[in-house]
């Protein structure tokens, strides 16, 4: 018999590394080929589903419109009847029963009309409901009682460097940094389609008098490996600091002032600097299907006006999409006073019903608050109310973007 | 032919048959899909912008592709019961060792058979780490994992195959001998 974990790794390595190597014996010109011809029915197909449905779509209509058009018929009808057995007394025998018929007919079919009411009351409960599941931002009164903490998190490819804010309840027994460092071990990166990022391999600690943050780094840190981690780190310090008001951040390695950085060389101390005019975009890492992540460009913008015109455009380098559709005609922009901005759209736009306005109504908020404003208010739009949002009224800027909700 | 088409049938596509071989093990059907690998990356070729190398760009895509194509196959109700007999039957495999794959060392013919009792992932890990000689880093890049959990399930496939190769060379009796002798 044979003993038991008589094969080592190392073994089971090597008949793997045995098993034969397949090749694909086809010519590449006939793979090419195969390809091509695929890819051309695929596109066929693109309009094939899309004009079946429209069919069906008509064939609905007709249906439903020819239903509309015989109710009418049938009342029509009753009231001939009617006429008919008043004139014909020695018919009413005859009459009366056809006449109880149709109205038989049409009792029948004014509870499927209530029916019909009721199925329209229901979708539009339905809307509001959907509606309530798409706001991405956390707002006034999604957090009573509780505190917030924004992260800036990178996305898989470390490209961009999402902010992703969670609630807490409240607690006044553990100073609110060390809360904020605790709460970093409970995000979900991974599930919210971001990098395993936090916490930070790096020991934070709040120095009170001096207002300062101090950030020891183990020697064998790879956050100085390449400009996108270097960018995530200082992305990710500046922001806690934003959010405490500290003023320095310091940085040490394994006790001793300074961290290397392969780009930025030796740096004993972080410069923070306020940021902000910048302008949000949507990201989609898990497919447009999904709610979008709202992320501030990378750069700054000279004034609102430019942030909101290069909202309407992708920033493919960096996948992000356009916020704002084309089809939102901003007329002009005036600042009310410090803290309102008015936005009056042009004639020609049409807001769509939909979640996504929703979305483009929070990247606007979102973009007016990064400009240190407090409120919006967007006139002239041809809806009255998207959403919790009613236009021609003022709305607070929310107080913090991307909510994600923490495991227990 | 296509200039990116070109480019990477010379420098990959054999790396990727074999990957997609190894994954449905069936030949005609790894042909099928190395050309879906082409049609979707032909597709998306402009957004690639070099962020990670070209080869866990497309291993990462074939990987969809294998994983659609597992979708496809089977309806979970199927699955449900081929896990159930899974456990009962000896490794039946249901595709063949194709001809012109020779398979003379014993060992080797069944761990080529006990592959597919690995869960999907942990096949992945064990193609790509053992037989396309991507490291970690590559094989969590082209996964789309972090280099921990490729670790783990790199772990968890060994056992699982050490575990059934020993149970199988004991019953079948395929000769302790010379499992003995390379100890």
């Amino acid at each position: 018999m044979v003993k038991k974990s008589e094969l080592s790794d190392k073994q089971l390595e090597e008949y793997l590394r045995e098993l034969p190597k397949i090749r694909d014996h086809r010519d590449p010109r006939d793979i090419y080929q195969n390809i091509t011809v695929k890819m051309k029915k695929r596109k066929q197909k693109a309009w094939i589903i899309p004009s079946i449905a429209s069919a069906a779509a008509l064939l609905l209509f007709v249906v439903l419109a020819s239903n509309v058009l015989n109710f009418n018929q049938s009342a029509q009808d009753l009231v001939n009847e009617n006429a008919t057995t008043e004139s014909a007394e020695n018919a009413a025998l005859k009459q009366a029963p056809d006449g109880n018929e149709e109205m038989g007919i049409l009792s029948e079919d004014e509870p499927d009309n209530k029916e019909r009411f009721n199925a329209e009351e229901e979708n539009r409960e339905l809307m509001t409901i959907d509606l309530e599941g798409s706001y991405t931002a956390l707002y006034e009164s999604d957090i009573a009682g509780k505190s917030v903490f924004t992260y800036t998190i990178p996305d898989q490819n470390a490209q961009n460097i999402v902010p992703v804010s969670v609630t807490v309840p409240y607690n006044d027994e553990l100073p609110l940094f060390e809360q904020y460092k605790e709460t970093m071990s409970k995000l979900r990166e991974e599930e919210w389609n971001l990098s395993e990022y936090l916490p930070l391999n790096a020991s934070l600690s709040y120095v009170e008098e001096s207002n300062s943050l101090h950030v020891d780094l183990p020697i064998d840190h790879y956050y100085g490996d390449g400009s996108a981690s270097e960018m995530a780190f200082m992305s990710t310090l500046l922001s806690s600091a934003a959010m405490f008001n500290i003023e320095s951040i310091l940085l040490s390695t394994d006790g001793s002032p300074g961290a290397e950085f392969g780009n930025m060389g030796k740096l004993t101390e972080i410069e923070v600097e306020e940021k902000g005019n910048r302008a949000y975009y949507f990201f989609y890492p898990s497919g447009e299907d999904n709610l979008p992540y709202l992320v501030p460009s990378r750069n700054p913008y000279e004034n609102i006006n430019e942030a909101m015109d290069a909202m309407k455009t992708d920033i493919e380098t960096d996948m992000l999409k356009a916020s704002i559709p084309s089809n939102f005609n901003i007329e002009d922009m005036v600042t009310a006073n410090k803290e309102l901005l008015v936005i009056r759209l042009g004639e020609s736009s049409e807001l769509s019903n939909d979640q996504s306005m929703i979305h483009t109504i929070e990247a606007i908020l979102l973009t007016a608050k990064d400009f240190d404003y407090e409120k919006v208010k967007i006139e002239n739009a041809n809806l009255d109310q998207i959403g919790k949002f009613i236009f021609n009224e003022e709305w607070a800027v929310p107080v913090a973007p991307n909510k994600k909700f923490l495991s227990e | 032919m296509d200039s990116v088409f070109e480019n990477l049938y010379s420098k990959y596509h054999h790396d990727v048959f074999q990957f997609l071989f190894y994954m449905v093990k069936n030949r005609e059907q790894a042909e099928d899909l190395v050309q879906e690998v082409y049609i979707r990356v032909l597709k998306s070729y402009q957004r690639f912008e070099g962020k990670s190398s070209e080869k866990t760009w497309l291993f990462s895509i074939a990987r969809n592709v294998a994983i659609d194509h597992f979708r496809k196959q089977k309806g979970w109700k199927q699955r449900l019961i081929e896990k159930f007999d899974w456990n009962t039957q000896q490794v039946k495999d249901k595709n063949p060792i194709p001809e012109d794959v020779t398979l003379q060392k014993e060992e080797v013919s069944l761990i080529y058979h006990c592959l597919d009792l690995c869960t999907v992932d942990q096949k992945m890990v064990i193609i790509m780490r053992y037989m396309q000689e991507l490291s970690i880093a590559e094989t969590a890049q082209s996964l789309g994992w972090t280099e921990s959990k490729v670790k783990t399930t790199q772990h968890r496939a060994l056992k699982v195959l050490r575990k059934e190769m020993e149970d199988r060379m004991g019953k079948e009796g395929i000769d302790g001998e010379k499992v003995r002798v390379e100890r």
